[in-house]
């Protein structure tokens, strides 16, 4: 059974309608990426799978439990972590207290050892934010945000991890960085859905990918399939001169 | 179109009939009292609705205009020629609504440096001030008892009663109506609104946005003042109780129980905010218990007021954003810029005991792409929000064209012709992409206040005029299909490039682009980089801070790297993609390769 099954989504603001019947799935343990140029719904698809929209019809099966208008804390805590577009930390709290947030559910069920045992797991993964842990988030670059925003949706220990524009505002040396993170998460079994404009980094990690266009899924296959199509070259590949 | 015609027509006809069918004057007075809080209210949306700044000291406008014509006609009747001729009256309005307005001035200057909440606190206080004068103030305001025996309204030697003069207020209510829809829908109105969503944005397009708060302020008092002073005629007594604190809040709930800027909304707020008591009369002890719970209810469950219901129906047609636009962007023909030399000299700046920037220097040669790179948290962004004004130098001098800019807020920068766009973006709300353009004219636009009050013809061949620019820039930037979208259903990517509409409208001489290509795909990318070398082509000399290096190592003539707040290397791409300490610091191993 694959850990996530999107079938026949239909997401709407107001009158128009955005995701129009998207299925697909995605396989414990895999990265799947998702392309698609601007306005092709790419983040209302992943906020809808996160429950922060409300779909207008279809199926999403969780781990084998419709989670379709479920409300977002509870599809969180089921496992589904979502780091947002732009990251969205809480600026005036430290580095720590933003994780202490992630892992609210967690903490409140009075398991603080297995939260110090994720910070350990992330610590290794991105030293740097444990060197920031005392710093007021919205101090820290822009890089570094995105490690946060990566390690507070981690301390929940989700099972499938939703990243939307990961790469995005970042120096190239730090995008490198953050990609690298991923593939490490993928071999500790993570299972990660990944929305990407940088089309040739979100090729690279994943194992399968999609490309969506006005809404509906145009394509798919594995990267090499996709990098193969000259469709996909001109679109999303290319180099910009 | 003609639907509404018949149907306002249908409406005033309605409001026109009712004293007539109903007898008696019960009715029209309760009319009376509706229109003429309609037109406070009217004047608070334009402030509080459309501008976004709030006011709980209304009712203190209102008193001004009241106490103002109650004195000044009640000492002209005694004259002979005033009460025969009734210009005593005439004369008593006009004055109540300028004393509002000035008094508006006085209130505005100080208050308006502050914003939200501490604005609202500033106008609470004034009112509480202005009503305690009313009164203590007793050798001219009576004190407690107040004024009686106003003079009643009359228009020349024809003495109105109550009937009657309904007539020629619903008149005026109808004119202020009127006035408010020209006003919000001019370009001064489209400012207006942007206000309420990004002062900083709109600054950015060189326009004072202080000024612009003061103005409308005085236009929300004069309003106030205006229907104080028909409140005074219409009840011929007037007290400090008629301008209570609750009286303001009353007003500003009005605006938004029936939907703050909208058009139509401070006129249902106030009507079913003043009527409601009259028919709750029958439950009296609960009445105020009842109409609480209503306006909580309605609040709750109508965050935008009786008129969101109405508009949320209407809005969701119009965005498609999800076709392409097909726009031949290399068509677009633009006017000529001359592009300033943009240089930057020894700028140090620190927060705290944080070095954002350490004597840093940059010469941009006019009419050349210039890129500035730098790992997240190198400066920047913190050099743009410098050199466009949003914040201050602690040393060092930028100067354009050879000459110190002296660059001390951000619309005088724009003034001088250095725009910039925001990393994190600053767009309006949910105003249209095209507004947004048009909002990046108003330096460039000739028509003012006046032009929209008077809904002159050198105001409406402006406003088409400057519609063509706006549409000519979204084809540019490939766009123009999103005309109609508010920007908040746009895609990422698609507010980024409005931004750069925005700015573009300025007419800058020098343009800084802060992050134009995050979160585009390959072929926007491209796109993009069609548009820069044309901007560039048109003369324009454009800094260009950037992470995506495909983008900057195609269309830069010179790229500077900033880290750790310093210059760490400059000069052509070719050179600086090779350079080592660029790699170690920000390019990482394999972009060098590449």
């Amino acid at each position: 059974m694959p850990l996530l099954e999107v079938d026949n989504l239909h997401v709407a603001y107001g009158e128009l309608e955005v995701v129009r019947g998207v299925s697909f799935t995605v396989e414990r343990g895999e990265i799947v990426t998702i392309l698609g140029s601007n306005g092709a719904g790419k983040t209302t698809l992943l906020r809808s799978l996160a429950g922060l929209m409300k779909p207008a019809a279809g199926r999403v099966l969780f781990g084998g439990n419709n989670i379709l208008r479920c409300p977002a804390h509870e599809i969180a805590q089921q496992g589904l972590a979502m780091v947002p577009e732009g990251r969205q930390l809480f600026p005036e709290h430290t580095v720590w207290e933003n994780l202490e947030l992630g892992a609210y559910p967690r903490l409140r069920a009075g398991k603080r050892a297995e939260f110090s045992e994720s910070l350990v797991d992330i610590f290794r993964l991105f030293p740097r934010v444990e060197e920031r842990l005392e710093q007021p988030a919205g101090l820290l670059s822009g890089g570094e945000q995105q490690m946060v925003a990566i390690a507070r949706a981690l301390v929940s220990r989700p099972q499938l991890l939703l990243l939307d524009e990961p790469s995005l505002g970042l120096a190239p040396i730090m995008v490198r960085t953050i990609f690298d993170a991923f593939t490490q998460l993928k071999a500790r079994g993570l299972t990660i859905l990944l929305v990407e404009q940088m089309a040739w980094l979100g090729l690279e990690i994943c194992d399968r990918a999609h490309v969506l266009e006005t809404g509906k899924i145009a394509l798919s296959g594995t990267p090499q399939e996709l990098l193969s199509n000259p469709r996909v070259m001109a679109a999303y590949l290319g180099t910009p001169v | 179109m003609r639907d509404t015609r018949a149907l306002i027509l249908l409406i005033v006809t309605a409001l026109a009939a009712i004293p007539i069918i109903t007898g008696g004057t019960y009715y029209a007075f309760l009319g009376i009292i509706v229109f003429i809080y309609s037109i406070v209210a009217i004047g608070l949306n334009i402030l509080s609705g459309y501008a976004g700044q709030f006011s709980l000291g209304h009712a203190a406008f209102m008193a001004m205009g009241a106490y103002t014509t109650a004195l000044l006609t009640k000492a002209l009747a005694t004259i002979s020629f005033f009460a025969q001729t009734g210009l005593h009256i005439l004369l008593g309005v006009i004055c109540g609504t300028i004393v509002a307005a000035l008094s508006g001035i006085i209130l505005a200057v100080p208050a308006l440096r502050v914003r939200g909440p501490y604005l609202a606190m500033v106008t609470i206080a004034f009112g509480w001030v202005v009503w305690k004068i009313l009164q203590e103030w007793v050798s001219v305001t009576g004190g407690d008892l107040g004024i009686s025996s106003i003079p009643k309204p009359q228009i020349g030697v024809l003495r109105l009663e109550t009937r009657s003069f309904y007539y020629v207020v619903l008149a005026l209510f109808l004119a202020a109506l009127a006035l408010q829809v020209r006003l919000v829908r001019s370009q001064f109105g489209t400012r207006l609104r942007a206000v309420k969503y990004s002062e900083i944005a709109v600054a950015s397009v060189g326009i004072d946005v202080y000024r612009l708060k003061v103005i409308v302020f005085v236009i929300s008092a004069a309003f106030a003042g205006f229907g104080g002073t028909l409140f005074a005629h219409q009840q011929n007594y007037i007290s400090p109780d008629n301008f209570q604190f609750f009286s303001s809040v009353f007003f500003l709930l009005a605006v938004l129980f029936g939907g703050a800027g909208t058009i139509l909304g401070p006129v249902i707020g106030a009507g079913v905010l003043m009527l409601l008591p009259e028919m709750l009369h029958d439950f009296d002890k609960y009445r105020l218990i009842v109409y609480a719970c209503l306006i909580l209810l309605t609040l709750y469950f109508l965050p935008n007021g009786v008129m969101g219901l109405v508009t949320r129906r209407a809005k969701a047609q119009g965005a498609t954003d999800t076709q392409a636009s097909g726009d031949d962007q290399t068509a677009v023909v633009l006017p000529a810029v001359s592009g300033a030399e943009l240089q930057i000299e020894n700028v140090s700046r620190a927060f705290g005991g944080l070095i954002a920037l350490s004597d840093v220097s940059v010469r941009v040669a006019a009419g050349s792409i210039h890129a500035l790179i730098g790992p997240n948290g190198a400066g920047k962004t913190t050099l743009i929000n410098i050199v466009s004004g949003t914040y201050r130098a602690d040393s060092g001098r930028i100067n354009v064209d050879g000459a110190d800019a002296k660059i001390t807020s951000m619309h005088m920068a724009a003034r001088q012709g250095i725009v910039r766009t925001f990393q994190t973006l600053k767009l309006f709300g949910n105003m249209t992409v095209i507004e947004h353009v048009v909002v990046g004219k108003a330096r460039h636009s000739r028509v003012g206040l006046w032009d929209a009050l008077v809904n002159s013809r050198r105001g409406k061949e402006e406003d088409r005029r400057q519609l063509c620019e706006a549409k000519a820039l979204l084809r540019l930037l490939g766009i123009s299909h999103l005309e109609r979208t508010p920007a908040t259903a746009l895609a990422y990517g698609h507010r980024r490039l409005v931004e750069i509409a925005r700015a573009l409208a300025v007419e800058p001489r020098i343009l800084l682009l802060d992050e134009p290509a995050a979160g585009l795909v390959a072929e926007e990318i491209r796109a993009l980089a069609v548009v820069i070398r044309k901007l560039k082509s048109m003369g324009m000399t454009i800094l260009l801070v950037e992470h995506h290096m495909d983008l900057v190592l195609a269309v830069s003539d010179r790229i500077t790297v900033l880290d750790h707040g310093a210059v760490i290397a400059e000069g052509e791409p070719a050179d600086i993609r090779r350079n080592e300490r660029v790699i170690a610091a920000y390019l990482g191993p394999s972009h060098a390769a590449a």
